[in-house]
């Protein structure tokens, strides 16, 4: 067991890598040099500052972390051991029930496995829809006249 | 609170930006760090604000040596050159920062940020996150975030860099007066001499990592230390001379040798108000033709061009002008009251002014 998360953290976490790295990059350190100013510790700094600016992109690597994980073969079958309802994975599983000749089985757990990849990608649009709106909601407020002001 | 950097180095690696660089502020001073960009005025402010570490040398707070104390506990107010705005907090939440680290009651957070807002002109802004404000908006919003929990120290690296030149003109007025009304102790880095010179009680003037000078903005002006601050300073006409037969030539301008031997090069200043024009040919020694007027408004500059081809720069008022009754092309003749030795081959030559009639004009406005 301990095995099988281990390679999947292995095979997966580069995902959630890719997606933060460049979104970090992109913001710099200044949010979080003015945060140690105004005298925030490394973690609140860390809390407060960087983890929420890189929110979205966080939650998309943990859907594609998902979707891979769930999907994963060789990487889990190498050092699972295969031992049914202790050791396995749904992949795993389909391709057992397969090798059994227990066809209705394997397309069984095999239509679950795709029913949670739409439940993923549904999560996933839901995500993005409210990300927009909450996109949306801040530019509303900008239609709504304000104090005049002479230096802009 | 006074501040005072006793013998600060810092070195990157091999390079050394900042050496053996002494000042002290006084308290509720408003002190500009100025020099070229490179000179190491940021990494100076950056030192004292704690995000960089001296090599060498101390950095003492209110008589305190703060070298070992982190950023967070100096208790400083640091406004970043492209504002460093948190990008997912609104305009209230960013102020607001500082105030919920140091655990103040949600109702004293309120009322100071809402006093900010105030001071400040940002009412009726605090929803608004940073990328739906304006540059200048964006500049009050840090300078608000970094005032909120009471600093005593306010630092602003290059403040006015990222505004066009108007709203810059109006932040500069802005900043003295923020600064008279809170009489919080001020330093901000900046590269441009006339906005140092218009918002500072005190420059500091910086090139390649060296305090040049320390002076206010009249003394830097009218009594430069070396050639470097004279020419950073304001504008100057400046020309290099040979000493032949005991005197410093130029085509046919002559200055006295003042010591140098003949052959050796010695390069002369002065400022524009220093080169006293007459309508008349014959009144002053030299001949020339004023061949440009530009108007600056209240002042004019006035651009002369000396038989052998030399332009030089001489400026002076409206009333001056309609008074001479100058004009362009025409032939005029002219002196130059004051000047400066700013340096020669020889090196070991003192920078000092000489006065060859009534003293000096004053400084203006306009430089």
């Amino acid at each position: 067991m301990p095995g099988i998360v281990l390679a999947t953290i292995f095979i997966t976490f580069p995902f959630v890598a890719r997606e933060l790295i460049p979104v970090m990059q992109a913001a710099g350190t200044g949010q979080e040099q003015a945060a140690l100013t105004l005298g925030a510790s490394g973690f609140k700094t860390f809390w407060y500052v960087t983890l929420p600016s890189v929110k979205w992109g966080l939650i998309y690597g943990v859907i594609l972390c998902n979707a891979r994980a769930m999907g994963e073969y060789g990487a889990v079958s190498v050092v699972s051991g295969h031992i049914t309802g202790q050791t396995d994975t749904m992949p795993l599983r389909i391709d057992k029930l397969y090798q059994e000749y227990n066809a209705a089985g394997a397309f069984a757990i095999a239509s679950l496995l795709a029913l949670l990849a739409l439940v993923t990608l549904g999560i996933k649009t839901w995500l993005e829809w409210r990300a927009q709106k909450e996109e949306e909601a801040a530019q509303r407020e900008l239609d709504v006249p304000l104090p005049g002001n002479d230096f802009r | 609170m006074s501040i005072r950097l006793q013998g600060v180095s810092k070195k990157f690696g091999e390079v050394a930006a900042v050496n053996n660089v002494s000042f002290t502020v006084e308290e509720g001073e408003l002190v500009a760090l100025l020099g070229p960009s490179g000179g190491g005025k940021t990494t100076v402010l950056r030192m004292i604000a704690g995000l960089e570490m001296p090599t060498e040398g101390d950095i003492f707070i209110r008589n305190q040596r703060v070298n070992d104390i982190k950023v967070q506990k100096r208790n400083i107010g640091f406004v970043f050159q492209n504002y460093a705005l948190f990008k997912t907090m609104n305009v209230f939440k960013n102020i607001a920062f500082g105030l919920k680290i140091k655990k103040w009651k949600k109702k004293d957070i309120e009322a100071r940020v809402s006093e900010l807002l105030e001071l400040l002109e940002l009412t009726g802004y605090e929803k608004r996150f940073p990328h739906q404000l304006s540059g200048g908006q964006r500049q009050r919003v840090a300078i608000a975030r970094a005032l909120a929990p009471k600093p005593d120290v306010l630092l602003l690296d290059e403040p006015f860099g990222a505004v066009d030149a108007k709203i810059r003109q109006e932040l500069r007025q802005w900043l003295v007066h923020l600064h008279h009304d809170l009489n919080v102790t001020t330093i901000f880095v900046t590269h441009d001499q006339e906005e140092a010179m218009e918002v500072s009680d005190r420059i500091v003037i910086f090139s390649k990592g060296n305090l040049e000078q320390i002076g206010s903005p009249r003394e830097v002006y009218e009594q430069p230390a070396n050639e470097f601050v004279a020419r950073f300073i304001g504008v100057m006409n400046v020309i290099e001379l040979t000493v032949e037969n005991g005197a410093a030539r130029l085509n046919e301008l002559e200055f006295p040798s003042h010591g140098i031997s003949d052959g050796q090069k010695v390069r002369i200043g002065f400022r524009p108000y220093s080169v006293q024009i007459s309508p008349q040919p014959g009144t002053f020694r030299y001949q020339a033709i004023l061949r440009h007027t530009y108007f600056l408004g209240i002042m004019l500059r006035l651009e002369l061009e000396l038989p052998s081809g030399l332009l030089l720069r001489s400026r002076m008022t409206k009333e001056e002008y309609a008074k001479l009754g100058l004009s362009d092309n025409m032939p005029v003749s002219f002196q130059i009251r004051q000047y400066r030795i700013l340096g020669s081959d020889s090196g070991t030559l003192p920078a000092e002014v000489s006065v060859t009639h009534e003293a000096n004009a004053g400084l203006g406005e306009g430089i």
